[in-house]
């Protein structure tokens, strides 16, 4: 594995055929973080496009890329990525490649074609109210047709595919009775306008399609949206490795290629690609992602190391004793597999709704008919009045009843830096019975310590280079910065170097913050504890920084308000039982577990959900991944390990533990406003059901009913905004 | 009656173009960026070319 430097850039390079230019153009997109106007998006673009050589730059704020073109011929991004990084923006490759979101085009088109249809229908319909007969009407009803039909056949696929997913998988969803409303109203309709009887429901039809497309576009759009800032904040860790060849020379080789026996290096702040044996020397790790220990350890020659651990002095030599799958990252992630195929299917109230909904008005619907045959109405009367219950008590109201209102509270959450993947982990959130916590990383985060005797010249210096990095610690150093009030200087040339620090240009000096092993100066000598965060200047004596792992803020109100809604809050960690306790001690929290390994984690997570908890899991370490898939709900922090965010139903990218409250009382909100809407989309069913089986709906009634009833569950969704 | 046979293919070829035009503006990538879009119009500045 190597640095995040320039050279380490993975993604692919896409030959841009559309582009008119003859000398070809390739682009490849990145992440970037740190924008939020629009005279940021206007310095990166600028700024690329002043380095000239047919190189821009496009930055997408919605999706917080950026994308540079450049000639393919000799593709080459590095300056243009270097210039980015000099104004002060963190750029990182993707994750993965950007998709299409082709859903929500497909979404998008269908609302357009829908849209159209429903305009055009109902100005047809209107005339036909108005009173148009005869030939006219004859005329106005085939027009609608032609409109109608096709725009369904359109527009009502997303509906038809999910309804047909769920009946061949023998369920209920929302999407049956929705899709046999339409296509039933479609067919009386078309077969009224060509016997020439009348009243017909393509109106009805195209604005409820309209109605429910619009709806789903925007639940859609708000999970994509979360989706995409959890991928941006995906880590970058290539997946490579350094092996020793035969000849003493070091090759870059893909972790998947290491095969037991072959002998790695790794220099300081790279991961342990695979479970290794530790050659020649000791070697100094940092575990605390993998296992939830704060403390680094020493990791003697002979002696085992596991894939996934820091190294934080180096080199150092190992020989690989598996390969990546056996590892230990690729077994935690198995383990995680596991947890999540155990999970109990959850239902979502949506679903229930369905279930119990769908039933019962089929049946209303079929009683009607049967009901007016036998009080002497015709076969052909009977059917007519059946579908238009069908209709009628279209669940439009009731299908956006549960989705506006998750679709809202996720973008309010969004707001406030929660990220929440799926509008059911609100459901979820909200019916937990108890919460564990996990110790490093959660509760407690690194500070700078309060006596620190740190001159404010030096810690504005750190302070312009930890701008720069996510990592914790640099938050600390910003957030200190920030509380003294000081000026920062800026830092050109920032480079950050995963596991080992952040190094730059300040005020005209070379500078660096991190562990002293690992910078490349000559000053590092003079540093005296070799686990201490460090900032080296040129030309000026090193300063220690000094970092402390203490209780997070808001951990403390956090655990209060637990206690006061009836829940015991637990510690579950990995760290040894001396930290713990302390930690449990000044938080008033009585249970709590240490030395806890993975798959202990994940066995008392079981054995929680066994006696009837919901457990609400909070944790960031690769050691929680499993434990958070298990937990009835889980929330991680932005800075937890990818395995833990992957598991993890809300991501906290705000970094305050004090969040996970506004989390809660947002999921709470939310049911309650569910519940209303359901409620209001009942009351609906209550007045237009008898009017549908007494014979008296109207066309008219049916799609005015409809979209009144949709726009007040809509409006009430939007409560959740307030306050 | 003979009104309508003006007006109806009239306003349905206006529904349809819009439908058309809005069809195209999301193939050209129009709405990718909505957040970018609304603040883009605050940039004061033309575009890059005094700057080369």
């Amino acid at each position: 594995m190597t640095c995040c430097g320039d050279a380490t850039i993975i993604g692919q390079v896409k030959p841009n055929s559309s582009a008119p230019d003859p000398a070809m153009l390739a682009s490849e997109t990145f992440s970037i973080s740190g924008l939020h106007c629009a005279g940021c998006i206007s310095k990166v673009e600028r700024r690329v496009a002043a380095l000239g050589g047919d190189t821009s730059a496009r930055v997408n704020l919605t999706r917080q890329t950026v994308t540079v073109r450049a000639p393919a011929d000799g593709f080459d991004v590095t300056p243009a990525l270097a210039a980015i990084r000099d104004l002060g923006y963190v750029v990182r490759p993707l994750a993965e490649a950007p998709e299409t979101d082709e859903t929500g085009r497909e979404l998008m088109r269908s609302l357009a074609v829908s849209g159209f249809a429903a305009m055009n229908v109902m100005l047809l319909s209107v005339s036909v109210w108005a009173g148009a007969d005869g030939e006219t009407e004859r005329f106005l009803t085939w027009v609608s047709a032609l409109i109608a039909l096709p725009a369904l056949l359109y527009s009502a696929r997303p509906f038809v595919r999910s309804a047909f997913k769920a009946l061949s998988a023998r369920t209920l969803n929302m999407d049956v009775p929705i899709a046999i409303a339409i296509t039933l109203a479609a067919l009386m309709s078309l077969v009224k306008t060509i016997n020439g009887e009348g009243e017909t429901y393509f109106d009805a039809a195209v604005t409820l399609t309209f109605f429910l497309l619009a709806g789903r576009l925007v639940a859609h759009s708000t999970r994509e949206r979360a989706r995409n800032s959890i991928r941006g904040l995906a880590s970058l860790t290539a997946p490579l490795a350094r092996r020793v060849m035969q000849d003493g020379t070091v090759r870059v080789v893909s972790v998947k290629s290491v095969r037991p026996g072959m002998v790695l290096e790794l220099a300081a702040g790279d991961r342990v690609p695979v479970d290794s044996r530790v050659d020649g020397y000791a070697g100094t790790f940092d575990a605390s992602l993998v296992t939830g220990e704060s403390q680094s350890v020493t990791i003697g020659a002979g002696h085992e190391v596991g894939a996934g651990l820091l190294a934080l002095s180096g080199p150092v030599r190992l020989t690989a004793l598996r390969d990546a799958d056996d590892s230990l990252v690729a077994r935690m992630r198995s383990l995680q597999e596991a947890a999540e195929s155990m999970r109990p299917h959850l239902s979502r109230i949506a679903d229930k709704a369905a279930r119990i909904y769908a039933p019962v008005v089929h049946l209303t619907a079929l009683f009607t008919m049967i009901g007016w045959m036998i009080a002497g109405a015709s076969f052909g009367d009977a059917l007519t009045i059946a579908i238009a219950v069908l209709i009628i008590t279209c669940p439009c109201a009731l299908a956006l009843a549960v989705p506006i209102v998750q679709a809202a509270a996720m973008d309010v959450m969004f707001r406030r830096g929660m990220l929440v993947k799926d509008g059911a982990v609100l459901e979820r959130l909200r019916a937990v019975t108890s919460v564990v916590f996990d110790k490093t990383g959660t509760l407690t985060g690194p500070r700078l310590r309060a006596d620190a005797a740190l001159d404010d010249d030096a810690l504005a210096d750190a302070a312009a280079l930890a701008r720069h990095s996510t990592h914790p610690v640099a938050r600390a150093l910003e957030a200190e910065a920030l509380r003294r009030e000081l000026e920062l200087p800026l830092a050109t040339g920032v480079k950050e170097l995963p596991g080992q620090g952040v190094v730059g240009m300040v005020r005209g000096r070379e500078a660096s913050i991190g562990r002293p092993t690992s910078i490349p100066s000559d000053a590092a000598e003079n540093v005296p504890a070799a686990n201490a965060n460090v900032l080296l200047r040129a030309g000026l004596p090193p300063v220690i920084l000094p970092i402390e792992d203490t209780v997070r803020e808001g951990a403390d109100q956090l655990i209060e308000g637990f206690k006061e809604r009836g829940m015991t809050p637990a510690i579950i960690s990995g760290d040894t039982e001396a930290k713990v306790a302390e930690v449990a001690a000044t938080l008033g929290v009585s249970d709590w577990t240490a030395n806890a390994k993975p798959a202990e984690k994940l066995a008392l997570m079981q054995q929680r959900a066994d006696a009837g908890e919901r457990v609400l899991m909070i944790g960031d370490g690769l050691n929680d991944g499993a434990a958070l898939a298990a937990a009835h709900a889980s929330i991680a922090m932005a800075d937890a390990t990818d395995l833990a965010r992957a598991s993890a139903d809300v991501v906290l990218t705000s970094g305050h533990i004090g969040d996970v409250a506004g989390a809660m009382v947002l999921a709470r909100k939310a049911h309650s406003l569910t519940v209303q809407n359901l409620v209001l989309a009942g009351i609906y069913n209550c007045i237009a059901i008898p009017i549908a089986i007494a014979g008296f709906a109207s066309p008219l009634a049916a799609a005015i009913g409809m979209s009144a009833s949709s726009v007040v569950v809509i409006a009430n969704a939007q409560r959740i905004r307030a306050g | 009656m003979s009104l309508l046979v003006y007006l109806l293919p009239l306003a349905l070829a206006l529904g349809a173009a819009w439908v058309a035009v809005f069809l195209w503006c999301m193939r050209k990538g129009q709405f990718d960026d909505p957040a970018g879009a609304a603040t883009r119009i605050l940039q004061d500045d033309p575009p890059a070319d005094e700057i080369r």
